[in-house]
């Protein structure tokens, strides 16, 4: 007994040794370690940061890390934070898997959410449906996706960047909206606001209590379903292959005008998702007066889950903990939560570093080949 | 409203309009140049504006705080540096990143120095001057174009064709634009193209501060958070139709000055909607962009 | 010098202990195969690279650390990639780096082009010093790079692959530059393996082989043979077995092709040929005479021509590419990198992209099926490395060998490989030329573009010549000319009447 037990121990550690010694198994333990590090890394800036923001309040640090976790309900502000971050981040994965870097991602989140607000009381008028929200939240969709078709159309067709007029998509659309908001679809009674959204036309709690919508799983669901479009389906590879080599993907007779032109409208169209999901499961009516930054938040999340929607939620769950955090922070201290800013920025450059990528695989890979 | 366009009046407030944006479009000039994308413009003008016009209000002197704000963007471009060329994180990520950093540095430095959020109207800087000439400033049509605007305008031509200089009659231009074109022929004769960047970026940084400062020692006295306002987005704009060239650039950000002039102007003017004339300065460089690329595809085809 | 040795982090040792000496005043050559390590030991000695070892200048131990030291020192090397700022004219080129400043630095325009005019009549090199070297042929390019070594007072200079990119004619001129500059007591390095050439310039060789010096010889008294043999380490096999050829039916006709060139000039010039089945057509000619333009538009990824490509019977133009390579018409690019591949992605996923819609179930990729066939590609092709290794830690030839994979084990109809063996190692040439052959035996058509004359001889049943976008010469009977023949209608110093062998 006493020998069977010794070698199966031994096998073990054996397989365990091989698995260990795999080169890819390597690389992976090796990546995970060096994740944890910069996370840990940003963790501490963010501590240095608040502590130099509050000489005068010395407790800010402690409720920056502990309060998020005080209790279920902060627990779940966590959860309801990660929700737009998951539907923006899933989107700029996407989109820069293809080489895109549209951030309308940001403009998409807003009209779709929008969009989603100004329907569910027309709609409301007659029907008590659980069809509400669907179709909601499916007309933001189509709507983002619409919009974001037009700076996507201008990179294939004239070869414009997308990046700059995404941008200036983002400001007309904010405009446009809150003319919208103010002057044909708002509430008439008060300024900015949508009418408020019927109880039905929500999404349904998860918990009521904590105020947490179904729209987390959503989020997820959403993450996990880009990356099997991704990975498994022939539009992913296309995507793939378009964003890593230009010419050899149209070399190879993929289309790749088209794959711009559609890995950005799934990007939009996300984003739009995004939009009505978080706000008719979180608002009682629309009242945004700016652009709420999202999707800047999406390339956050994207650089830090390494362009792999599987990660996204991981990578949101962690930044809507420090969110969190310092929201909590501004409500019991004088320090604000837009630090949260800067230590956001030092994440996409720690993540985005090729120098610490180079120190941590060591010499693995040589730059060069030789001629 | 044809009154309100063709005025004098129209002409020296699209000027006000676009000095910001030609700053930014110098900051992207020379970035560009020299090979770097930089689309951090934007974040270093606001860290630069807050900083300013705090240095504006405190000591009482606008040259201080026009030095200052010239430092901090320097020193915003030296974290690009950093991140871009030390780190090695792509340059467009650290934009990205730089520009998120300053939303929240921004906000950070006012109140940590002032103890207030939003902005600082409630202490207003040593505002940079501005300077009219007797006599020419009365020339019809021209003359509060040229001769009643602020310090800063006559500064931007002195750029401008410092800009010129400096990209064809210098050994630094010299430097600069072969790095930006083969960075391995400059290697190859022994120069660090880094070391260019660098150098290049440092210039950048002056660009962004000068275009802060003007936001928040001449336009207003103050700074507000988001004041920069898509500026330093749209100055990339305006040099990416200047194609790289300092005068046409100069010329692309009057226009989309003027046009930015026209959409707040017109709001006094006529009754119309003033979200949608908001939008007017991004629809705009939006069809020029396209324009633009239209007009290059042409080309192209022709050859 | 002695003893340089260069350890890549990746592990391939590119020098693997290799040491060189050199003479004042000689013309030497370093001779070797595709990477042999020629290229990294001249950049070792140009501060471009760095490496264990000891270098020796004159018996004395020098540290060279950067390309400025060695400059300091009196080495220059000209790259054969040209290391030239395409926008700055001639002269700004040539001073660039050590331009003639005031206290401001302001440029010093006038002494610079004085300077350079005297150079250049110094050396025999005229040139227009205004133009920007984007605009000038590569042979004039070259000139200023040589300039450019020699403004910074080099006694030393390094040529790497001069001659890939010139013609005969040119060489001839250059190879005058260098005696010129030898007779000034200038050290000449040039690295080459182009044995002919060596015989003719060089008066010392230095051969080396997998990163290793084999020796140091007298060219006067090594033979070519000899000198062929040592580079290999083996005699080459220059014959391959190949059955009769028996050309078959057209499979791509080409009428009157034209294509715009740079300028007035037209880079293609109505240019009509045929391939046929069972039979390798190969385009010969210096590169840059048309055959880039019209491989793009055989294969469709152009349609900015006029006149018509057929491909069996049916005009190609504007069809899409994947209906093309549908039909069977597989594409072996030139540039391998750009164009062959992603070297982001995975062996496996290079390997798929032909096919991976047609092996799609409501959008999803059946990757079980996939990855199973890419097994057995990647072992009938001995392509090292496993699936899900990304194609960037591939060596150049086993690059090649997963491109090729792909494309021949895709039911081809026409095979057009262009360079299909450049920058490769010998053993992966070999198998290259091994399948194009068979695929030809098996009755399918292959198009051939080299600009190597041993791969043309070898391969070809049929050869056009390629001039200045002009077919020059179509040689039915490649038995009937030898090199030097070719070689005159490469450079379109003699025309064949094009002879349509219909029967």
């Amino acid at each position: 007994m006493k020998r069977k037990m010794l070698a199966f121990f031994a096998s073990f550690l054996n397989t365990t040794a091989t698995f260990f010694r795999k080169k890819e198994t390597k690389d992976v333990i090796w990546e995970t370690i060096r994740t944890l590090a910069m996370l840990l890394f940003s963790l501490l800036c963010a501590v240095v940061v608040i502590a130099l923001a509050s000489r005068d309040d010395p407790g800010a640090v402690k409720v920056f890390l502990t309060a998020p976790f005080e209790d279920g309900y902060t627990v779940s502000r966590i959860l309801t934070e990660s929700i737009p971050l998951m539907f923006t981040g899933s989107a700029v994965c996407l989109m820069s898997r293809a080489g895109q870097f549209n951030m309308f991602v940001e403009g998409g989140f807003f009209v779709g959410a929008f969009v989603s607000a100004v329907l569910a009381p027309e709609l409301c008028t007659g029907t008590s449906s659980f069809l509400v929200p669907v179709l909601c939240i499916l007309a933001g969709t189509v709507a983002a996706a619409a919009l974001g078709y037009i700076p996507a159309k201008l990179k294939s067709g004239l070869g414009i960047d997308e990046f700059v007029s995404s941008l200036m998509m983002n400001y007309i659309v904010l405009w446009v909206v809150l003319y919208l908001l103010n002057n044909v679809w708002g509430d008439p009674e008060v300024t900015n606001a949508t009418k408020y959204l019927e109880d039905f036309a929500k999404l349904p709690f998860l918990s009521r209590d904590n105020e947490l919508s179904s729209g987390f799983i959503m989020a997820v669901a959403v993450a996990v379903l880009c990356a099997l479009f991704l990975f498994k389906t022939k539009w992913g590879y296309e995507i793939r292959l378009t964003g890593n080599n230009r010419e050899f993907a149209s070399y190879s007779g993929i289309r790749t005008d088209r794959v711009v032109v559609y890995s950005q409208l799934i990007g939009s169209g996300l984003a739009g998702f995004g939009g009505g999901v978080y706000l008719l499961g979180n608002y009682y009516r629309f009242t945004w007066k700016t652009l709420p930054n999202y999707g800047f938040d999406g390339f956050v999340i994207a650089i830090m889950a390494r362009n792999s929607p599987i990660l996204v939620p991981f990578a949101s769950l962690f930044l809507a903990y420090l969110r969190v955090g310092a929201q909590q922070m501004s409500l019991y201290t004088n320090v604000q939560h837009e630090v949260i800013y800067i230590i956001q920025g030092i994440i996409i450059i720690l993540f985005g570093a090729k120098f610490l990528m180079d120190m941590s695989v060591k010499k693995k890979r040589g730059k060069e080949m030789t001629v | 409203m044809i009154g309100f366009v063709f005025s004098e009046e129209f002409l020296q407030r699209s000027v006000v309009f676009a000095l910001p944006i030609l700053f930014a479009a110098f900051a992207a000039l020379i970035s560009n140049r020299a090979g770097i994308v930089n689309i951090n413009i934007e974040g270093s003008m606001s860290v630069a504006a807050v900083c300013g016009t705090l240095a504006g209000h405190f000591s009482g002197s606008w040259i201080l705080g026009l030095i200052v704000a010239m430092l901090v963007g320097v020193g915003m471009s030296m974290l690009l540096a950093g991140a871009a060329l030390v780190l090695r994180t792509d340059s467009f990520l650290s934009g990205i990143a730089l520009n998120t950093l300053a939303t929240g540095l921004s906000v950070y430095i006012l109140y940590a120095v002032l103890g207030v959020k939003g902005d600082s109207s409630s202490a207003p800087t040593a505002a940079i001057p501005n300077i009219s000439i007797p006599i020419l400033r009365d020339i019809p049509v021209i003359g509060k174009l040229l001769f009643d605007q602020s310090l800063l305008f006559y500064v931007a031509i002195l750029c401008t064709v410092f800009l010129v200089f400096l990209l064809n009659r210098t050994k630094l231009g010299t430097e600069i634009r072969a790095v930006g074109h083969n960075p391995a022929a400059a290697e190859s004769v022994g120069i660090n193209p880094r070391v260019v960047k660098t150098k290049a970026l440092i210039l950048c940084g002056v660009f962004s501060g000068l275009g802060g400062a003007f936001l928040s020692m001449s336009y207003l006295m103050y700074f507000s958070a988001g004041m920069v306002a898509g500026r330093g987005f749209i100055g990339i704009a305006a040099e990416a139709m200047g194609v790289g060239n300092p005068v046409l650039t100069a010329l692309f950000s009057f226009l989309f000055g003027a046009v930015t002039y026209f959409s707040v102007g017109a709001q006094t003017v006529l009754s119309f909607p003033y979200q949608i004339l908001n939008t007017l300065p991004y629809i705009m460089t939006l069809i020029a962009l396209i324009i633009y690329a239209v007009i290059q595809k042409n080309k192209q085809s022709k050859k | 010098m002695i003893g340089i040795t260069k350890v890549y982090p990746i592990g391939v040792v590119a020098n693997d202990s290799a040491s060189l000496s050199v003479r004042k005043g000689e013309i030497h050559a370093v001779a070797g195969e595709n990477g042999a390590g020629k290229s990294t030991i001249m950049k070792v000695l140009y501060g471009a690279e760095r490496a264990e070892g000891e270098i020796f200048l004159g018996g004395k131990k020098e540290e060279i650390t950067s390309p400025k030291v060695a400059n300091a020192l009196g080495i220059g090397m000209v790259y054969q990639h040209f290391m030239l700022v395409k926008e700055f004219p001639a002269y700004q080129n040539i001073f660039f780096g050590i331009e003639e400043t005031d206290r401001f630095g302001v440029l010093k325009k006038k002494e610079m082009l004085e300077k350079a005019e005297e150079l250049c009549k110094t050396y025999d090199m005229p040139i227009d010093l205004d133009e920007p070297c984007g605009n000038m042929s590569v042979s004039n390019a070259q000139k200023v790079e040589i300039l450019k070594v020699l403004a910074r007072g080099a006694d030393i200079l390094i040529l790497d692959e001069p001659t890939a990119v010139l013609t005969p004619q040119e060489t001839e001129q250059l190879f005058r530059q260098l005696r010129l500059l030898k007779e000034n007591g200038y050290t000449v390095i040039i690295i080459t393996h182009k044995l002919k050439e060596i015989k003719e310039l060089c008066d010392r060789i230095t051969i080396m082989r997998a990163g290793k010096t084999v020796g140091t010889y007298n060219v006067a008294v090594i033979s070519e043979a000899e000198i062929s043999r040592l580079m290999v380490g083996r005699d080459v096999a220059t014959e391959i077995p190949k059955k009769e050829c028996r050309a078959g039916d057209v499979v791509l006709e080409v009428k009157g092709l034209s294509v715009k060139g740079k300028g007035e000039k037209l880079a293609v010039d109505h240019v009509s040929f045929r391939a046929r089945k069972g039979e390798i057509l190969c385009m010969a000619g210096v590169e840059g005479n048309g055959q880039r333009e019209v491989v793009s538009a055989i294969t469709g990824l152009s349609s900015a021509y006029s006149g018509d490509v057929l491909f069996e019977g049916k005009p190609i133009k504007k069809q899409r590419i994947k209906a093309i390579r549908n039909r069977g018409l597989v594409h072996i690019p030139e540039d391998r990198l750009k164009t062959g591949c992603d070297a982001g992605s995975s062996i496996r996923d290079n390997l798929i992209s032909l096919d991976y819609d047609k092996n799609s179930v409501f959008g999803f990729i059946n990757y079980k099926k996939l990855n199973a066939r890419s097994l057995e590609q990647m072992r009938a092709y001995e392509v090292k490395g496993s699936l899900h290794h990304k194609m960037a830690m591939l060596s150049g030839g086993n690059m090649q060998k997963v491109i090729v994979a792909r494309e021949l084990e895709n039911d081809p109809v026409l095979v057009v490989a262009d360079q299909p063996t450049r920058g490769v190692d010998i053993g992966a040439i070999e198998a290259i030329h091994k399948k194009l052959v068979e695929i030809r035996d098996e009755g399918k058509a292959v198009i051939l573009i080299s600009a190597d004359l041993s791969e043309v001889f070898r391969l070809s049943d049929r050869i056009i010549v390629f001039h200045e976008g002009k077919i020059t010469a179509e040689i039915s009977d490649v038995s009937s000319v030898d090199e030097i023949r070719l070689g005159r209608y490469m450079l379109g110093l003699e025309t064949m009447e094009a002879n349509d062998d219909e029967t």
